[in-house]
C-alpha cells in the first residue's frame, strides 16, 4: 500500500511541473520520437527488440510479452535535460515527465499466452525561443516568442503466444492520440500603446494502428558455443497509417481569445519497422543489438510532405549484467546496464541531416523477488553548429518501478 | 533496506525538482523557427489607402437631469433655461409665527458662484425668474416638457432683480412674497400656492452661457449656489435662513446645425456624430496592435468653453440607422486634443469588428460631459475636399506569415 502511494505521489508530482523549453528542433513534425518508456530499455540503448519480458514490460515489441512470468505493473519517469548550443550561445533547459505506464497479465505459461495494456509516449514538443525586437516603422519594441508544447501517446492492447520452434508472436492494437499547441505571441511594455498579443494553434490528434513482433526461438543450440545460453532474433513491424487532425487557430487580441480558423485533416504517420538481436552470455551478460526504421520521408500533413524531415533509423547496442546467483546479498541482485546508439534523427534542416549519438547507462535495485526500481542515464549530442543550427546536448535521467506478482497474485494457504 | 529504497525515490524526485533550474528562454534556434509562424506587422492608413468612410451628426433627446453642472444662457443658435426646486426646513416655532402673520421675510437672495463659461465673457449675460405652476422632477424632463405648455406652467412675472454679475459669482434679490407664498406653503398647504419653484430664463440680448455647480455635482460649501432670506419675527428678532437647492436641471431648447458635410457635437441639445470606416479589405484573422483614430477640429465653426472642452467620447454603434448600442456601449472610449487633432486608441474596436464578433455599424461621437455643457465642437467629415482634414484610422495589425 505504502509503495502504491509513492507510485501515486510520483505521477502527480511528475505529470505537471516541468515543461520549459527545449529542443528547437521538435517544431518539425510530431517532435522529437520517444522510443523507451522503461529504465531498463533507455539503458539499453533504447530498443531490444528480441528482449523476452520476463521480469519487465515494453511497449515496442508484443512478442516479448511470451515471457511474462508474473503479473506486472510498471511505470516511468524522465527527466530530460537538454544544453542547446550554437556557434555563439547556448541555454539549458529541463522537462521532467510521465514515462508511460503499462499492466501485463500471463494467462497461460506453456502457450505464451498474455494480455498486456498500457499508455506509453510517443513523442514530444517542446520548445521556447525569444527574440527581441528594437523600434520599427513606426512599432514599439517587442519581445516576440515562439512555443511549442504537447506530443501523442499511444493508448496500447494486446496479446501474445508461443509459436512452434519456440518462437513468439505478439500483436497490439494501437490508438493514438495527443495535443501539439504552438504560441507565437509579442509582448509590448507596459508602456507602450500597443497590445500585446499571439496566434496560437491547437492540433488535437487521434487514430489507430497495429503492431506486430516476432521473436525466434533460442538458437544458441545449433551454434553449439558452450558459453552462449541464448540467441535470438526478433522483428517488429507497425504499418503506416492516418491520425485524424483537427487543427484549431486561435488569435489572443485586447479583446480575449478568439477563434480564428479550424480545420480537419489527415496526417500519415509512417510504417515503423525494427530489427534485433540479443546474446545471453553464460547465465550473467545479455547482449542486444538493434535497428530501427521508419521513413519519416513519408510522413504527410493533409497530404502535403513536410519540410524538415527525412528517413529515420537508429542502430542500438546494449548491455546487461544479473548476476545469477542466489546470493542473499542485496548488491549481487543489483543489475547492471550499458548501451551505445547511432542515430540518424527524422529532422533535416537546410539539407543538413541531424544525427545523434548516444551513451546509455544504468541499474536496477531489487525490491524483492521479481520488483525492482531502475534507473537509466543517457548522454546524447544531436545536430551541428555549422550554418545557424544547434547542437542538442541530451542528459536524461529515468526512473521506473516494475512490480510484479505482490498485488496480482493470491498467496496459497 | 526497503526503506533505503523509499527515501531513494524520494530522493530522486527532489532531485528532479531541483535540477529542473532552467534558464530563461534564449534566441537560440530563432533562426530555425519556420517562416510560417513567424509574425510581421502590417499598416492600415484611412488616409493613404482612401478607404470608404461615412459622416454624419444627428441630434439625441438627452435628459440633463443628472447632469453634475447646470447652465443658463443662450446664443445665436441655443437657449439653456434653468429650474430650481427649493424646500427650505422650516423649524414648527417659527411655523406658528408665519401662520399667525407674525413672521415675514424681509429680504430674499441668491448667489450663484460660477464654475463654467461658454462664449466670449464681454458679451450679455441677463436673465429673469418665474415662479412655476406646474409639478416636474427632473428624472424625465426634457425639452418637450418645457416647451409643452399644457404640461408645464409657469407665470410670466418676472420675480428677481439686482442682478449682480461679477467673474465668480453671480447675486440677485428675489421677490419676498415669492419666499413668503414658500414658507407659507410649507406651514400650512392651504394657505398659499403649492411651491414648484423657478425657472430661470435667459433674456433676449443674452448672447453665452454661465454654469454652476448642480445638486449632482457634490455638497462643498464653496462653489454650491444657495437662497438667502431673512425672516423678522415678533421682538425685532430675525433669522437668517440659507438654503440650498433641492433639485434642479437646465434644459436646452435650439435649433438643429445647418447642414454640413462636418461632424458637429453639441452638449445638452444633444447632438452627436457618426463615424464609419469600411473595413471590409482587412484579413479577419488579424490581430489589431494598435488602432488610432484622429478627428480634425474646424475650430472656426466651434465654441469652446471654460473649462475646455478636449475630450469626446467615442461609442460603438449596434445599428447605425436606429443609432442604438451595442451591448458594449457603457465600455467609450476617449478621443484627447493634443497638437490641434483630437486622437484616440480604438483598438478594441477595430478588433471586434474584424473579428466579426460585433458588426461594424460605425461608432457615436459625442462631447465627454454632454450633459452639462453647451459646447459646439465641429469636425471635418469624410467628404472634406482636403483629405488629410478627414477622420483618419491608422491601424498597425499583425499576422502570421
Amino acid at each position: 500500500m505504502k509503495i502504491t502511494k509513492i507510485t501515486l505521489h510520483l505521477f502527480l508530482i511528475a505529470l505537471p511541473l516541468f515543461a520549459n523549453g527545449g529542443s528547437i528542433y521538435t517544431r518539425f513534425g510530431i517532435g522529437d520520437l520517444r522510443l523507451s518508456s522503461s529504465s531498463r530499455r533507455l539503458s539499453m540503448g533504447e530498443l531490444g527488440i528480441a528482449l523476452g519480458d520476463n521480469d519487465y514490460l515494453n511497449a515496442l515489441n508484443p512478442a516479448g510479452w511470451t515471457y511474462l512470468g508474473q503479473t506486472r505493473v510498471e511505470t516511468s519517469f524522465l527527466y530530460n535535460g537538454n544544453l542547446m548550443q550554437s556557434s555563439s550561445s547556448s541555454v539549458f533547459h529541463s522537462n521532467t515527465f510521465f514515462d508511460g505506464v503499462m499492466f501485463g497479465f500471463p494467462l497461460d505459461h506453456n502457450l505464451g499466452f498474455s494480455l498486456v495494456f498500457g499508455l506509453v509516449p510517443v513523442s514530444n514538443v517542446e520548445y521556447d525561443v525569444v527574440q527581441n525586437y528594437t523600434a520599427s516603422g513606426g512599432v514599439d519594441p517587442y519581445t516576440g516568442e515562439y512555443t511549442g508544447t504537447g506530443g501523442i501517446s499511444k493508448f496500447f492492447i494486446g496479446t501474445s503466444y508461443k509459436l512452434p520452434l519456440d518462437f513468439s508472436l505478439g500483436l497490439s492494437y494501437d490508438y493514438y492520440l495527443g495535443e501539439i499547441d504552438s504560441k507565437s505571441a509579442i509582448t509590448f511594455s507596459d508602456t507602450s500603446a500597443y497590445t500585446s498579443s499571439s496566434f496560437q494553434r491547437k492540433l488535437t490528434y487521434h487514430g489507430m494502428s497495429a503492431t506486430a513482433g516476432l521473436i525466434t526461438g533460442n538458437l544458441s543450440q545449433y551454434l553449439g558455443i558452450k558459453n552462449l545460453k541464448d540467441l535470438r532474433f526478433g522483428m517488429i513491424y507497425s504499418p503506416s497509417f492516418g491520425m485524424n487532425t483537427d487543427s484549431l487557430d486561435n488569435s489572443v487580441s485586447i479583446i480575449g481569445t478568439n477563434a480564428n480558423a479550424t480545420r480537419s485533416y489527415k496526417t500519415k504517420m509512417p510504417y515503423k519497422f525494427g530489427v534485433g538481436s540479443v546474446i545471453k552470455w553464460t547465465d550473467e551478460y545479455t547482449f542486444t543489438l538493434d535497428y530501427l526504421y521508419q521513413p519519416f520521408s513519408q510522413y504527410r500533413e493533409d497530404g502535403l510532405p513536410v519540410a524538415f524531415m527525412r528517413d529515420f533509423s537508429k542502430y542500438s547496442l546494449g548491455f546487461e549484467y544479473r548476476d545469477d546467483t542466489r546470493s542473499d546479498s542485496f548488491w549481487d541482485h543489483v543489475m547492471l546496464r550499458a548501451g551505445l546508439s547511432y542515430e540518424n534523427s527524422q529532422y533535416i534542416v537546410d539539407g543538413t541531416g541531424l544525427n545523434q549519438f548516444s551513451v546509455y547507462t544504468g541499474f536496477s535495485m531489487p525490491l524483492s523477488y521479481g520488483n525492482t526500481i531502475d534507473f537509466g542515464f543517457q548522454y546524447g549530442k544531436r545536430g551541428a553548429k555549422e550554418n545557424g543550427l544547434l547542437v542538442d546536448n541530451f542528459f536524461r535521467f529515468s526512473f521506473s518501478i516494475s512490480l510484479g506478482d505482490i498485488w496480482f497474485v493470491r498467496s496459497e494457504r | 533496506m526497503i526503506n533505503l529504497l523509499r527515501y531513494s525515490i524520494f530522493l530522486v524526485c527532489l532531485a528532479f525538482l531541483l535540477s529542473s533550474c532552467n534558464q530563461d528562454p534564449s534566441t537560440s534556434g530563432y533562426n530555425l523557427i519556420p517562416n510560417k509562424d513567424l509574425l510581421n506587422f502590417k499598416q492600415f492608413d484611412s488616409y493613404t489607402q482612401g478607404i470608404g468612410q461615412k459622416t454624419s451628426f444627428y441630434t439625441q433627446k438627452v435628459l440633463t437631469g443628472s447632469a453634475d453642472r447646470v447652465l443658463l444662457g443662450r446664443n445665436s443658435y441655443s437657449e439653456a433655461d434653468l429650474l430650481y426646486f427649493f424646500n427650505p426646513y422650516i423649524p414648527d416655532s417659527i411655523k406658528t409665527y408665519i401662520n399667525s402673520g407674525q413672521a415675514n421675510v424681509i429680504r430674499a437672495w441668491m448667489t450663484m458662484p460660477t464654475i463654467y463659461y461658454s462664449g466670449n465673457k464681454s458679451l450679455p449675460f441677463s436673465f429673469s425668474a418665474y415662479q412655476i405652476r406646474s409639478p416636474w422632477n427632473v428624472i424625465g424632463f426634457d425639452r418637450d416638457s418645457l416647451l409643452n405648455t399644457g404640461y408645464f406652467t409657469y407665470d410670466n412675472t418676472n420675480v428677481v432683480n439686482s442682478i449682480s454679475i461679477v467673474d465668480t459669482v453671480i447675486s440677485f434679490n428675489i421677490q419676498n412674497s415669492v419666499i413668503t407664498q414658500w414658507i407659507k406653503w410649507i406651514s400650512d398647504s392651504t394657505s398659499a400656492p403649492k411651491n414648484y419653484g423657478l425657472l430661470f430664463k435667459p433674456t433676449p440680448s443674452t448672447n453665452r452661457y454661465i454654469g454652476f455647480r448642480a445638486t449632482n455635482g457634490g455638497t462643498a460649501d464653496q462653489d454650491v449656489p444657495y437662497l438667502h432670506f431673512i425672516l423678522a419675527k415678533p421682538h425685532n428678532l430675525t433669522d437668517t435662513i440659507d438654503v440650498q437647492p433641492y433639485m434642479d436641471a437646465h434644459v436646452m431648447i435650439g435649433s438643429f446645425p445647418a447642414a454640413t458635410s462636418d461632424i458637429v457635437l453639441e452638449g445638452s441639445y444633444a447632438v452627436r456624430g457618426y463615424l464609419y470606416f469600411d473595413l471590409s479589405s482587412l484579413p479577419s484573422n488579424s490581430i489589431i496592435t494598435k488602432a488610432t483614430l484622429a478627428l480634425s477640429p474646424d475650430t472656426l465653426n466651434s465654441v469652446n468653453s471654460t473649462p475646455l472642452q478636449d475630450t469626446i467620447l467615442v461609442t460603438m454603434l449596434a445599428d447605425s440607422v436606429k443609432k442604438s448600442l451595442t451591448v458594449d456601449s457603457s465600455t467609450t472610449t476617449t478621443l484627447v486634443k493634443s497638437n490641434g487633432v483630437f486622437t484616440g486608441n480604438i483598438t478594441w474596436m477595430v478588433q471586434k469588428w474584424i473579428n466579426k464578433s460585433i458588426a461594424n455599424e460605425g461608432v457615436m461621437l459625442n462631447l465627454w460631459d454632454e450633459l452639462a455643457t453647451s459646447v459646439k465642437l465641429q469636425f471635418f467629415g469624410s467628404s472634406n475636399k482636403n483629405k488629410a482634414l478627414r477622420p483618419r484610422l491608422n491601424l498597425v495589425y499583425m499576422q502570421r506569415n
